[in-house]
């Protein structure tokens, strides 16, 4: 019993990586219509960064986490601004060509940077867990999940409070009305790229602490903010949350029942009992 | 105020408008008829800058407008209450109204947005509830107050009474004849021709793309051909 706890402990604490990477790929997916195939070599590569702000710099990955937030929102706003925007409001197909075309790029860049071997982020940290009532807390995934809840609730606050958070709200619920308000579209979407690039490096620095990773690691990161967002509901504060709590755990239980080698069994077979029976998500609405 | 002169636009290969010319001068309320199809919706967007001219000019106060970008048109003081609404659905109906005060950075806000709940005591008591779950008289008046929480010079409105019932109608296009009285000046479109043109100063009448007729209001309302197109009566 006390061993099916801890499994279950440890889903909902890697609940908290997984969401933190959806909460950027839901947003970007949610106000642009936009699936951003090189999301997961965006967290890559704000992983890398952060590891060698660590070796060089002796830079602790969390004090470091502002600054690479920084660099990865003026990256992405500058990415949007300049290059996906001349797609944006072609079909669906053309963005899926870039964002392929730009996560293949950034894969080969690490390789040239930083060789196709595993690193990871050697924080003394890194595999400690902290104890409570017999139960093990590992320190990263606790604290993934704990960011998890504060940006969930701090993106939350932004968008339905802020003007500006409210300029995004409307632009995607429409863009002809959003621009006949004087919104500049080619902005919101700027911003918005941005700072879900930003949410996608904190979510790569947690994974780098928590996980070995090479140039080629991404992948299975976009397809995982994919499933948790499809669980969750795209575009919604609180749906990564919940579809990473539900991933997590079921990952972790289907893992020991079946072996590790086939949870991908799980995650996919996941993905299209929810769009075939709920496919707005557990929080989502009916047709956005 | 505004001046069309030669405007041709279309979509695609397709030429919708040929060398329309309206004129509006501050203060009047200028009504433009014509059925489904005619140009109408296209003629506003062109106007706010979501559909490029073809050839021709628009001015605005001296200014040209057809090479704008919709959000310096808006700046400029012109909006438009779009055909259909075109709510944030998924917005508060205040966070919609607010939404139309967007580019404006004055400490006046908070006063319009009252005087807007004055207008319109239903959004008062709506003013949390999602805008998407409004009926269509007071979607009606969500999108005519976010239009007026920017405070226009000109205020383009489209079809404002399509599918809502006629005391509705009545209401709002009184509304319009006491934002004019207010200083704003008003280009109403509307398939109700006579409802609009009781109201109007001049109108326009716009018939496959071309601008077939013009004049005072009591002209057109008088005007034997019209009134057998559109009244259906002798």
């Amino acid at each position: 019993m006390h061993l099916w706890l801890q499994i279950i402990l440890n889903g909902i604490l890697q609940g908290g990586i997984l969401g933190i990477s959806a909460l950027a790929f839901s947003l970007q997916w949610g106000v642009m219509n936009l699936i951003n195939l090189a999301h997961g070599s965006f967290q890559i590569l704000a992983a890398y960064v952060a590891m060698v702000l660590l070796q060089r710099l002796g830079l602790d990955p969390f004090l470091a986490m502002p600054l690479v937030f920084l660099i990865f929102l003026a990256g992405g706003y500058l990415l949007q601004f300049g290059i996906i925007n001349r797609v944006i409001s072609g079909n669906l197909f053309m963005t899926l060509l870039l964002t392929y075309g730009l996560d293949f790029v950034l894969a080969n860049f690490m390789i040239l940077l930083f060789t196709a071997d595993y690193k990871s982020v050697n924080t003394p940290y890194a595999n400690s867990s902290w104890h409570l009532l017999g139960f093990q807390f590992p320190i990263v995934r606790t604290l993934a999940l704990i960011f998890l809840v504060i940006l969930s609730l701090l993106l939350w606050l932004f968008l339905e409070y802020s003007r500006t958070g409210r300029a995004i709200r409307a632009t995607s619920m429409g863009t002809e009305p959003a621009r006949l308000m004087g919104l500049k579209i080619p902005k919101v979407y700027a911003l918005t790229f941005g700072l879900s690039s930003g949410l996608a490096a904190i979510g790569g620095i947690f994974f780098g602490l928590s996980n070995a990773f090479s140039p080629a690691a991404g992948g299975p990161l976009t397809v995982g903010a994919f499933v948790v967002t499809i669980l969750g509901g795209v575009g919604t504060s609180w749906g990564p949350l919940v579809g990473g709590l539900i991933l997590g755990v079921l990952d972790a239980v289907g893992s020991v029942i079946l072996g590790p080698t086939y949870v991908n069994i799980i995650t996919f077979g996941l993905l299209l009992i929810i769009l075939i029976l709920r496919p707005t998500g557990v929080l989502g609405r009916a047709a956005t | 105020m505004l001046a069309i002169k030669d405007l041709s636009v279309g979509y695609g290969d397709t030429k919708v408008l040929w060398d329309i010319n309206l004129e509006i001068a501050p203060g009047e309320i200028v009504a433009l008829i014509g059925v489904n199809g005619a140009g109408k919706t296209t003629l506003l967007k062109t106007l706010m800058g979501l559909l490029p001219p073809w050839t021709g000019s628009i001015r605005y106060r001296g200014q040209e407008l057809s090479r704008l970008d919709t959000h310096r048109i808006v700046k400029l003081g012109i909006n438009l209450t779009p055909q259909g609404r075109l709510l944030f659905t998924g917005m508060s109906v205040e966070e919609n109204l607010l939404m139309g005060a967007y580019l404006r950075r004055d400490s006046e806000v908070k006063h319009d947005l009252k005087h807007i709940y004055d207008l319109f005591p239903r959004l008062s008591e709506r003013k949390r509830q999602r805008a998407g779950t409004l009926s269509g008289g007071e979607q009606q008046m969500c999108a005519l107050g976010r239009s007026l929480m920017s405070r226009p010079s000109l205020l383009l409105l489209d079809e404002m009474s399509l599918g809502l019932a006629p005391i509705v109608v009545e209401m709002l296009l009184d509304l319009v004849v006491e934002i004019r009285g207010q200083g704003t000046t008003v280009l109403l479109v509307e398939q109700d021709i006579e409802e609009a043109l009781l109201r109007a100063d001049r109108g326009y009448v716009l018939e496959g793309g071309r601008m077939e007729m013009s004049g005072p209001s009591p002209d057109l309302l008088s005007n034997a051909s019209l009134r057998v197109a559109y009244l259906g009566l002798a």
